[in-house]
């Protein structure tokens, strides 16, 4: 059973299309990449599925049910998130897990996100990194069995990429499923089990990083290939 | 053994709890809020009031209560425009409504979790100021008149939450703090929070008429001060309490509906 479906969504902001006709579904389990240049729908795919938005038409479903009706089971880390500054690391993590029903301890997930230092620092003290680390941290306190994560190594060094990347792999085989955009080729063909590549707000390619692989070049110039030679959809950003 | 759930009633109270907590805390470490919000109240008192001690107007009221009445309703007012407006329209602006939307977490919990925290200032606030005044202003009233005073103005910060709510969602977040003083400080000159009415040009008691914080401050002043040296102190004919509390209730009805109006357009722009 898919954890999460958009089937043939459209969504148009005024005279802009942001999204053409998308169809993705993504199994239990799955680690799935969202590849794309700026602007090619990602954010708002992911906006979607957390019933941010609604769509212009089309079905969006996430575990079985209309998006935003199973909050308490999905972890999520927009992108550019903002979070209320007089805060504290421990208390921001805290305070989402409360709303969840089975939350882990908020020390786990501190030191799972290598923030436990950092526990009773209010969020104008951290980096571009920690904050990053605290984005996902409350993503993770939920235990969610599904994790929706737009660009979230963005603002991360290699280390830090790395301990997020372990952490995601640990989340999934604990059961959870993971949708996340990057811009990172690299980190999309190392982490993925699929990789879906969006642009002009259509579905260009979506398949395992070894099959797009397949002729023996690299990603990047598959990539390149398939989002160059993309008709742009009226309007669209690009 | 199967897990403790909690039924679906007790969870938003919880996380009421947890939120209005994590709020007082986190206002605590804002110098400005605890200088801006608390202490300058108190500081105008001690200013404009406390001179005046042996003062007293012509029914026995010591001036130091009827300037105690005015700065409390300056500071609960404050707190009201600039905890739900300015505060609001930041997190707006910083994107946190859209990150708790994203969570389980339901954004009218923390917006009650906000307006709890606004009660709990409001009531320290008061506090402070009535031990100020009890202790170096000779300001000495029954418990049952502190009480019902006290009432009033922590009300007060329930009443005027919708102005804070309307700045926080009609102005670009950029805009709120300048348009909060805007709107703020001239309701409050107006109002004779700062001047008695009696002691500034007609025109201004005219006009004050139309304001609801004046009508607030008429419903305060009325609670321990006889109303003839209500009347002395406002320059205005007395009013029955109830068209006090017409007009504040009215304006907090209208404000809330045009407050809800706009979070509700932003919310169907968002959502397309």
């Amino acid at each position: 059973m898919d954890v999460l479906s958009l089937t043939g969504v459209h969504k148009r902001y005024g005279p802009t299309t942001a999204l053409a006709g998308v169809d993705i579904a993504v199994a239990r389990g799955e680690i799935v990449a969202l590849l794309g240049p700026n602007g090619a729908g990602k954010t708002t795919v992911f906006e979607l599925l957390l019933g941010l938005v609604r769509p212009s038409a089309g079905r969006v479903e996430v575990l079985g049910a209309p998006p935003g009706s199973h909050r308490h089971r999905v972890g999520a880390m927009l992108q550019s998130a903002g979070l209320p500054d007089q805060v504290t690391v421990a208390e921001l993590v805290g305070l989402v897990g409360r709303a969840y029903p089975r939350p882990l301890p908020v020390r786990e997930v501190l030191e799972r996100t290598a923030l436990a230092d950092r526990a009773r620092r209010t969020v104008t003290a951290l980096s571009g990194g920690e904050r990053q680390r605290l984005l996902l941290a409350m993503a993770l306190v939920g235990a969610p069995e599904l994790l929706l994560l737009d660009e979230p190594t963005a603002a991360m060094d290699v280390a830090a990429r790395r301990t997020f990347w372990r952490l995601a792999r640990a989340s999934v085989a604990d059961g959870a499923t993971v949708l996340f955009a990057t811009h990172d080729l690299t980190e999309a063909e190392a982490v993925a089990d699929r990789v879906v590549v969006v642009a002009g707000g259509r579905v260009l390619a979506d398949a395992p990083p070894r099959e797009l692989l397949a002729d023996g070049g690299a990603l990047e110039d598959v990539f390149l290939t398939l989002t160059e030679e993309s008709p742009a959809v009226e309007g669209a950003w690009r | 053994m199967s897990a403790v759930v909690p039924s679906p009633a007790v969870v938003p109270l919880r996380l009421l709890g947890v939120s209005s907590a994590g709020q007082l805390r986190s206002s605590f470490r804002s110098a400005e809020f605890a200088v801006g919000a608390m202490a300058v109240p108190v500081l105008l008192y001690a200013m404009f009031g406390l001179p005046r001690v042996g003062s007293l107007l012509p029914a026995g009221t010591p001036v130091t209560l009827a300037i105690l009445v005015s700065m409390a309703c300056y500071g609960v007012v404050s707190l009201a425009i600039f905890t739900f407006g300015e505060d609001v329209a930041k997190e707006r602006g910083r994107g946190w409504p859209r990150t708790l939307a994203a969570t389980p977490f339901p954004t009218w919990v923390h917006l009650a979790g906000k307006s709890a925290t606004a009660v709990l200032h409001a009531g320290l606030v008061v506090v402070v100021m009535a031990a100020v005044a009890a202790a170096f202003g000779e300001v000495r009233l029954p418990v049952t008149a502190w009480l019902s005073l006290a009432a009033t103005l922590v009300g007060g910060v329930l009443l005027f939450a919708p102005l804070g709510f309307a700045i926080a969602f009609l102005a670009r977040p950029r805009a709120a703090t300048v348009i909060a003083n805007l709107v703020f400080l001239p309701l409050s000159f107006a109002s004779g929070f700062f001047f008695p009415l009696g002691e500034l040009p007609d025109v201004v008691g005219r006009v004050a008429q139309w304001l609801p914080t004046y009508h607030f401050g008429q419903l305060a002043y009325r609670t321990v001060i006889p109303v003839e040296d209500v009347e002395l102190w406002v320059g205005r004919a007395a009013q029955p309490p109830w068209v006090h509390l017409v007009w504040v209730a009215a304006s907090a009805v209208v404000l809330g509906a045009a407050a809800l109006t706009a979070a509700r357009r932003e919310a169907v722009t968002r959502r397309g």
